[in-house]
């Protein structure tokens, strides 16, 4: 089941795995979109309050959490070899979830998610 | 586009106490397209009291266009002055009736939009792949001169340059009539490998090529007079013609630029494998970065999802669908006015009421 906007969160079946690909739709012309990475991804928080993280796919291309119930943040956070301005993607079936920029080497980006 | 004539009982009274006048042998409705039927099921769903009776002109006129039930709640708009969806009274069903066809059709929209920019897309790409592999004859003329050649003849030179622009290929700026077009080595020799704009050239060249940049500048051509004094001669022939150079455009400076420092180069395999020895290094430090990112995006997220703040962002979302729904509903009004033309322009189905409540 893919993750589907509905309202201000994108809304999921609780326990489904979701994967959500990165893509570079602008960067400075000789960049190289394969430069942009995920550093680092957290979706929700256990007990105790510290964020959990969540699977970073190879070369940090893609993301994989499973569903929550309720309304959690998915934080996401670029990184790329330019220093220049990007654009970078978060995808899955086609559909983009979250668009953020990046500069300075770095990006971050932030999608709520709710397990129904 | 099709017909279908109905009759429906109960057609001719009015709800109160007022009475059609009974010309129309039968009511005829329009099924004109899936608008006007949900048309039809918005403005059939009752009528007040109070409702005001068409006069006869009007009612013929109604009764020609096989419209009689709409010729009551137009009868009610216009003597009221009010909008035809207001007896309707429970906008809030009307909402919820609205809501998945608006719904439907803003996803339709969406995936036409989504197919036409593939469809571009597919487009440039094919272009691009004509303009450096096909080979075409030049259309038309041949040159006018010895060592010229005519753009306009050579159909896909034109594509050639179009596409290359767009995709990056070569920028281009004008500063008053000078126009400077600029090429990336690097940009120029993916459009000519036909590959993507952002896709990573490997190879040694590629390090090379990136920083060079070609440059050219045109003055272009410039509309004037320049006023000449002739002096004619007192004796001999007279001056028949004085030739004067036309503007055009010409050919101001060509550049090359050739960046020797390059604090970040992507396409600098030392500097790449640098970078990706720095990441896995500092893994731990990115993870711990991002952790506190994610702390703080969680405390905001537990505010605003739960208790005061959840409703207020459902409530903002549910605005936005609302609207969807009102302009859908004013959408429906107008597909009926242009079917009840004939009937009168004093007749104006105008909008969704302002202070209506919320759907």
């Amino acid at each position: 089941m893919a993750l589907e906007k509905n309202g201000p969160w994108l809304t999921d079946e609780t326990g489904a795995s979701e994967v959500l690909t990165l893509s570079v739709v602008q960067a400075v012309a000789d960049d190289g979109g394969a430069d942009v990475q995920i550093a680092s991804a957290f979706y929700g928080e256990d007990a105790t309050g510290q964020p959990l993280a969540v699977t970073v796919g190879e070369n940090g291309q893609s993301v994989t959490l499973t569903t929550r119930r309720g309304v959690n943040a998915l934080t996401v956070h670029f990184v790329a070899a330019s220093d220049g301005a990007a654009t970078a993607q978060l995808s899955q079936d086609g559909s983009v979830l979250l668009e953020t920029t990046l500069d300075g080497h770095t990006g971050d980006g932030v999608l709520m998610i709710e397990g129904t | 586009m099709s017909r279908k004539r109905k009759t429906l009982p109960g057609d001719r009274t009015l709800p109160g106490n007022k009475r059609l006048s009974g010309h129309c042998k039968a009511v005829t409705v329009l099924w004109a397209s899936g608008l006007t039927a949900i048309g039809l099921g918005v403005l059939g769903s009752g009528l007040p009291a109070n409702a005001q009776t068409a006069s006869p002109g009007e009612q013929a006129a109604c009764c020609a266009h096989h419209v009689e039930r709409w010729c009551r709640l137009l009868a009610l708009d216009f003597h009221r002055k009010q909008m035809v969806v207001e007896p309707l009274g429970d906008q809030r069903a009307l909402g919820a009736d609205m809501a998945p066809r608006a719904l439907r059709m803003t996803m339709e929209a969406q995936a036409k939009s989504a197919l036409k920019t593939a469809a571009e897309q597919a487009a440039e790409q094919a272009l691009q792949t004509i303009s450096v592999s096909g080979a075409v004859n030049q259309t038309g003329g041949t040159a006018v001169t010895s060592g010229s050649t005519d753009l306009a003849g050579k159909p896909t030179m034109t594509d050639f340059l179009s596409i290359a622009e767009a995709t990056g290929g070569f920028t281009e700026t004008q500063n008053g009539s000078a126009l400077t077009v600029q090429a990336d080595a690097l940009g120029m020799t993916k459009y000519l490998r036909n590959q993507p704009i952002f896709a990573r050239v490997n190879g040694w060249v590629a390090d090379w090529l990136q920083p060079l940049t070609l440059t050219a500048t045109v003055n272009l051509p410039q509309s004037g007079a320049t006023g000449v004094p002739v002096t004619l001669p007192t004796s001999g022939s007279a001056v028949e013609s004085l030739v004067l150079p036309s503007s055009s455009a010409t050919l101001n400076a060509v550049g090359a630029s050739y960046q020797v420092y390059r604090r970040y180069s992507p396409q600098d395999k030392k500097f790449a494998a640098a970078w990706r020895a720095a990441l896995a290094s500092n893994q731990t430090a990115l993870a711990t970065a991002g952790s506190a990112v994610a702390r703080a995006v969680n405390a905001v997220v537990a505010g605003v999802a739960s208790g005061a703040g959840r409703a207020q962002l459902e409530e903002a979302a549910h605005s936005g669908q609302a609207r969807a729904v009102r302009r859908r509903a004013r959408g429906i009004l107008r597909h009926l006015q242009r079917h009840m033309n004939g009937i009168g322009t004093r007749w104006r189905i105008c909008c969704w009421p302002a202070a209506a409540p919320r759907p």
